[in-house]
């Protein structure tokens, strides 16, 4: 019993993070209708970042992580300046090219420096402590994250803007400046949750290989346009996935998020909390 | 003597079939036959060994690519599960010619029909969406097939892959390049053909409008449904036998081979060269595989003189998705769309402004 105890700690753990990633894409999204595609690839970067950092000598975890942020938050600048801007006002198939070209540059990248030989932690079914401090630090991102897009002015805007952008234009709300917050919102979401994943759980490098598109069942299934939606999706598909795998990345593990998604796409495409997503504006 | 039309100085056509024609100048025609004149004649004898791989590398990228424009290009769909697909095919093979010692003029089609199936298959959830879900269903299916590449060890030899048997090559001895040079570009010729005029038929044309405004297409009787499928099953045949070929040319294949970058590689030839373009295909595979033989080349060269261990051939990534970047921001059309600007250009002069901004 204890085993199933350990399981769906670890799987409110991984959920968490990916709750974090997954709430940074809803956030693209209800922005500026944006599917950032390269979104799961910038958790994956920071997780590269943090293990890099961390393997060279005289490192503590503190310094590491804020190190990570710091490299990190300058890559998604450089990307944000030279790439997201020129294209603000096209549609969103070629904002999907945009996205996939960021993630190829992104997986170039990080197969081009060779990542140090990672001692791999022993993924056996046990919480270490290092483990709870993990579950606590997502926790604890998550909820800022909900409490901030629910109860600030910044938040208020950004539904504002979702619901109906026009509107929201000709009331005089700064968009460029709101989708550029956004954007620094989303992607250090994403970098932490990459972070908190390297740090919790001693991933190797085929793991970040595979790990870029790990968020986007959760965001299927939770909804697009819905951030309570991408909490809940997060953690079920963090729930199911460990404990389709056993561990943390068993290969049925890896296998099990994508299984889902394609199931919800079959029966309900937009997601568990669909109500409130603005479909009108997409087109096909 | 035939009259010649050099260029297009008003319109000379009397019937729909000229219309309809391939070429519509003379001098597409004469390029046409001067290019199949070097390709089968020319360069099989002229390049050395290591040009000949290279080039086969091409010749099977654009079959892959040629089949995915059909699927991205002229459909509208963005399938990240190209690669995927492509596995299939490989896989296909290697698993005929090994259990069943399958000839290669067996093993290629039916490479070809079982990725066709597969594209079904990966189609089936994904063609009742709009546009981007459209777009994780296919990358849903990309990453299951990859776990069955992986984990289904009796059947493709898990993640170590496998290699293609000798009796592959029975009958016709084909290991050396030259001969599958020449069985590659027939078959692109082939193909090629094939689908530039499926492209101009009543299914290309339905293909076309599905990927311009659905719900119209859908008004005017085409069902969107069926055509998106069929759209997934000729692209993957493509893919599937640029996979089997793929198979011969590398005699070992692996899952590691067929992930999602080189999904997205393939989308990169084809923004690259162009969308809904069929030489658009092939020039971006041009592109792409020149691409990567220049990083291989500078991972050479960084190796002799500075000894680093970098690999530079990993940029060849970032290079690519740089370009796709490049490319959508500036030219989304791609180089074909750039060239038919220039043409575009010379043939109003002096009035070429207009014509570029589209009467602005």
């Amino acid at each position: 019993m204890t085993d199933l105890y350990m399981l769906l700690l670890k799987g409110i753990s991984l959920g968490c993070l990916y709750a974090l990633s997954a709430m940074g894409f809803v956030l693209l999204f209800k922005t500026g209708r944006i599917i950032n595609l390269a979104h799961g690839q910038v958790m994956a970067m920071g997780a590269f970042i943090f293990l890099l950092l961390s393997a060279l000598p005289g490192n503590t975890v503190i310094v590491a992580f804020l190190l990570t942020v710091l490299i990190g938050f300058f890559v998604l600048f450089v990307i944000e300046r030279l790439f997201v801007r020129p294209l603000a006002p096209v549609n969103m198939k070629q904002g999907i090219f945009v996205s996939i070209g960021i993630l190829l540059m992104l997986k170039g990248l990080m197969s081009f420096i060779p990542l140090p030989p990672a001692e791999q932690v022993s993924a056996g079914t046990s919480i270490s402590s290092s483990g709870i401090i993990i579950l606590v630090t997502g926790i604890f991102f998550v909820l800022i994250f909900l409490i901030l897009s629910r109860r600030s002015s910044l938040g208020l805007y950004i539904r504002a803007v979702s619901d109906n952008r026009k509107a929201a234009i000709s009331l005089g709300m700064p968009i460029k400046r709101l989708f550029t917050f956004s954007w620094a919102v989303a992607g250090t979401a994403a970098l932490i949750s990459g972070i908190l994943m390297a740090a919790g759980s001693g991933l190797n490098a085929s793991d970040l290989g595979t790990m870029e598109s790990k968020i986007f069942p959760a965001v299927i299934l939770g909804g697009l346009g819905s951030m309570r939606g991408a909490v809940l999706g997060g953690l079920l598909i963090g729930v199911l996935e460990v404990c389709a795998g056993g561990r943390l990345s068993g290969p049925l593990g890896d296998l099990f998020p994508y299984l889902i998604l394609v199931m919800i796409l079959i029966a309900r495409p937009n997601g568990l909390f669909s109500d409130k997503i603005d479909l009108a504006g997409i087109k096909e | 003597m035939k009259r010649f039309h050099f260029y297009r100085c008003g319109s000379f056509k009397s019937s729909y079939r000229e219309e309809l024609g391939l070429f519509q100048t003379d001098p597409g025609r004469l390029c046409f036959f001067a290019g199949l004149f070097i390709v089968f004649g020319i360069i099989p004898f002229a390049g050395s060994s290591a040009v000949l791989r290279v080039v086969n590398m091409i010749g099977i990228y654009s079959i892959a690519a040629i089949g995915l424009n059909i699927l991205t290009g002229y459909t509208g769909v963005i399938s990240l599960g190209h690669s995927a697909v492509f596995g299939v095919g490989a896989y296909t093979a290697v698993i005929l010619t090994n259990l069943f010692n399958a000839p290669f003029y067996v093993a290629v089609p039916a490479g070809g029909l079982v990725s066709a199936v597969a594209g079904i298959g990966f189609g089936l959830p994904a063609v009742r969406l709009m546009g981007f879900y459209l777009c994780f269903a296919t990358l849903a299916c990309q990453k299951i097939m990859e776990f069955i590449f992986t984990n289904w060890k009796g059947l493709t030899g898990g993640a170590a892959g496998i290699s293609i048997a000798e009796t592959g090559f029975s009958g016709i001895g084909f290991k050396s390049d030259m001969i599958l040079y020449y069985i590659i570009f027939a078959l692109l010729t082939v193909m090629a053909l094939m689908a530039f005029n499926l492209m101009r038929s009543r299914f290309g044309r339905a293909l076309c409008a599905i990927r311009d405004d659905r719900r119209v297409a859908e008004a005017m009787g085409i069902p969107a449904f069926r055509y998106k499928l069929l759209s997934f099953a000729v692209g993957s045949f493509y893919a599937g036998i640029a996979g089997a070929l793929f198979s011969y040319f590398s005699l070992t294949i692996s899952p590691g081979d067929f992930n999602v970058s080189f999904s997205v590689i393939l989308i990169a030839m084809i923004i690259i060269g162009g969308m809904g373009s069929i030489p658009g295909s092939i020039l971006g595979a041009v592109v792409v595989v020149l691409l990567k033989e220049a990083s291989a080349f500078g991972d050479r060269i960084l190796l002799d003189m500075f000894e680093m261990p970098f690999s530079v051939s990993s940029l060849y990534e970032f290079a690519a998705g740089l370009l796709i970047v490049m490319f959508i921001i500036f030219k989304p059309k791609g180089i074909t769309g750039a060239w038919s600007d220039i043409r575009a250009a010379f043939r109003s002069w002096p009035f070429s402004q207009v014509f570029n901004n589209g009467f602005k």
